[in-house]
């Protein structure tokens, strides 16, 4: 074993600045995605300025409410500076929340409530408008329907003593319950996340498929070694061709893992993401050993690189990560049996893979060994 | 002692070897000639053991080749026809590599001796930029580490200069004469042959070989 190391290391030697590349490169992977795809996100908000003539409860509620969108990026301004932005395009839009807005409410009336602003490059007035107008109907009609049931009360002579607060709270519970859209999404062994959000990246979901195609990459020593004249030579070593070849996996599998390790302190530092260890170790086993049946079975290392991508881009849409196809618990438990990723994105240890990989290799080494005899 | 008994090869209906015997003693060197496809390759890997027979008998000293393959693995130092060494690596490397793998142990000094005997000196330098001749001589020193009794050499000095094939000849007498090694060598080139080895195997129904041979004062063996 040591003998075999000692060999292994000449060979790396060579090669260390390649290899050093390859082996940090998911990492880079997760970090350059999740920074681009955040920056992408903060471009795709459409900023909009918001002008408070009165600052009462109602105002502030409707302002927050705007910024609660994942869509619009609302800011607080006075009427002149939100134009003099609007006129230099820092603005989409502004929306003026009109001075006696609460009490125009309150009164149940729609109409002039807001003023606003655009200009011919407003591409977003139309649908930001449409959704503040939502957000204005929604709380007019709870008020009109509190409003409905005190006077209902009062006809009654209930016994029933409700503020107008009351009913509102209550409506708003009620529709918080009765959620017609309500979508689970669960990543990497969290509690569910019952809110609409949006996907959440992860990195290590991202680093998950960026090993599995770098570790096939990296293993293409394996068919430039299978290749090799020098192997030649093996029938008359101490050692047989299968078994250096599984020893030099296994020195593979050491070296990767202690940069996982470093991967997972990298992770927790920048996003304070943790991991199940096991789990981890588990999908790096089985990656490594997977990659080792693939470039056997394909022989040829620029096919090999071709069929690793394509392999690569099959994982990224069954695993659901490009597709807004629901989620994992949505696609059907068969589908799950044959994406080797999705125990080691759910936070549980590879076993099935892993198992199917160790009998792949024992199937190997047995054929092999009877071709070297 | 290698003893070949009544060795016979077919692959499929097609006979290849046909009832060769013959006995090789220590301290021979034995040439193995005849036209391309009639057999040479064939019996080289049937001594080395990566081939099987169809029928007969080897025996290497007291070990047989079909009951004591493993031992028999330990004597055998193969070289091949191409150049089985790492490119990337230097000479010293080459020979560290696998000396690690090897079945005995030598120390760098050792391993650096053996290139030196065949006039191998380019120790740190990378096997890529040696000539031909000088990686024909470390593809054989490599052959060498674990002091093999029976040394199967294939076409070894094909494709190099002159003086390159003289000091490997050199070096493979020696071998013989003073370690007592016993040699199997395949070639085409006839003055090589005549030169160095003590007896010459011919195969293959051309008797063109034969009668090459017939000028020089050689024991020949015809199959």
């Amino acid at each position: 074993m040591k003998e075999i190391i000692y060999t292994r290391f000449l060979l790396l030697k060579k090669q260390w600045i390649s290899l050093s590349c390859w082996i940090v490169l998911p990492i880079l992977i997760a970090i350059g995605f999740l920074s681009t795809a955040e920056t992408v996100q903060d471009d795709f908000n459409v900023p909009v300025g918001i002008v408070l003539e009165e600052e009462s409860e109602s105002a502030l509620a409707l302002w927050q409410e705007i910024n609660e969108s994942s869509l619009v990026d609302a800011s607080k301004f006075s009427e002149r500076e939100a134009v003099r932005k609007l006129e230099q395009h820092e603005l989409d839009s502004v929306f003026i929340i009109r001075q006696g807005y609460e009490e125009t409410l309150q009164s149940g009336n729609r109409r002039n409530l807001l003023g606003s602003y655009y200009s011919d490059r407003s591409f977003a007035y139309t649908p930001v408008k449409e959704m503040i107008v939502s957000i204005i109907q929604q709380t007019t009609g709870r008020i009109k329907a509190a409003n409905t049931v005190i006077n209902l009360e009062m006809k009654l002579s209930s016994e029933q003593d409700w503020s107008i607060e009351e009913i509102i709270a209550k409506s708003k519970e009620i529709q918080n319950n009765e959620d017609l859209l309500n979508n689970q999404f669960r990543f990497h062994g969290e509690s569910d996340l019952s809110n609409n959000s949006g996907l959440q990246w992860n990195p290590w979901i991202v680093w998950a498929f960026a090993t599995m195609l770098i570790t096939i990459f990296i293993f293409d020593w394996v068919i430039k070694e299978r290749k090799a004249i020098v192997a030649v030579r093996f029938p008359f070593m101490k050692i047989s061709f299968p078994a250096y070849m599984l020893i030099n996996v296994s020195i593979y599998i050491i070296i990767l893992l202690s940069i996982d390790l470093s991967t997972v302190v990298i992770f927790y530092s920048i996003y304070q993401e943790t991991i199940n260890l096991f789990s981890l170790v588990s999908y790096r086993i089985m990656v490594c050993l997977f990659a080792f049946l693939f470039v056997n079975i394909i022989r040829n290392a620029y096919f090999s690189y071709i069929a690793a991508i394509l392999w690569v881009l099959v994982l990224i849409v069954i695993s659901g990560a490009v597709l807004p196809i629901g989620g994992f618990d949505k696609l059907g438990s068969w589908i799950n049996h044959f994406n080797p990723l999705y125990r080691f994105l759910i936070g549980e240890w590879t076993v099935g893979w892993l198992a199917f990989c160790l009998g792949g290799i024992a199937i190997w080494y047995v054929r092999e060994g009877k071709k070297y005899a | 002692m290698l003893k070949v008994e009544e060795l016979t090869k077919r692959f499929h209906k097609k006979t290849i070897l046909s009832d060769l015997s013959f006995n090789i003693d220590h301290g021979e060197i034995v040439g193995l000639v005849g036209e391309n496809g009639a057999g040479k390759s064939t019996l080289l890997q049937i001594l080395a053991t990566t081939m099987k027979p169809t029928s007969g008998d080897i025996l290497l000293d007291d070990l047989n080749y079909q009951r004591d393959k493993a031992k028999i693995r330990k004597e055998i130092g193969f070289v091949p026809q191409d150049i089985a060494v790492w490119e990337q690596l230097t000479v010293e490397e080459n020979m560290v590599f696998f000396e690690k793998l090897s079945w005995k142990k030598k120390s760098n000094v050792q391993l650096k001796e053996i290139c030196q005997d065949m006039k191998l000196d380019r120790w740190k330098d990378p096997v890529k930029k040696l000539s031909g001749g000088m990686k024909r001589k470390l593809n054989l020193a490599i052959s060498l580490i674990h002091d093999p009794s029976l040394l199967l050499l294939d076409e070894p000095t094909v494709g190099i200069d002159l003086k390159s094939r003289k000091e490997i000849g050199a070096y493979l007498r020696k071998q013989a004469t003073d370690y007592n090694k016993t040699i199997i060598y395949t070639s085409h080139d006839m003055d090589e042959i005549k030169e160095l080895c003590d007896r010459v195997i011919t195969i293959g129904e051309d008797s063109f070989y034969k009668n090459l041979l017939q000028e020089a004062d050689k024991e020949v063996i015809s199959f």
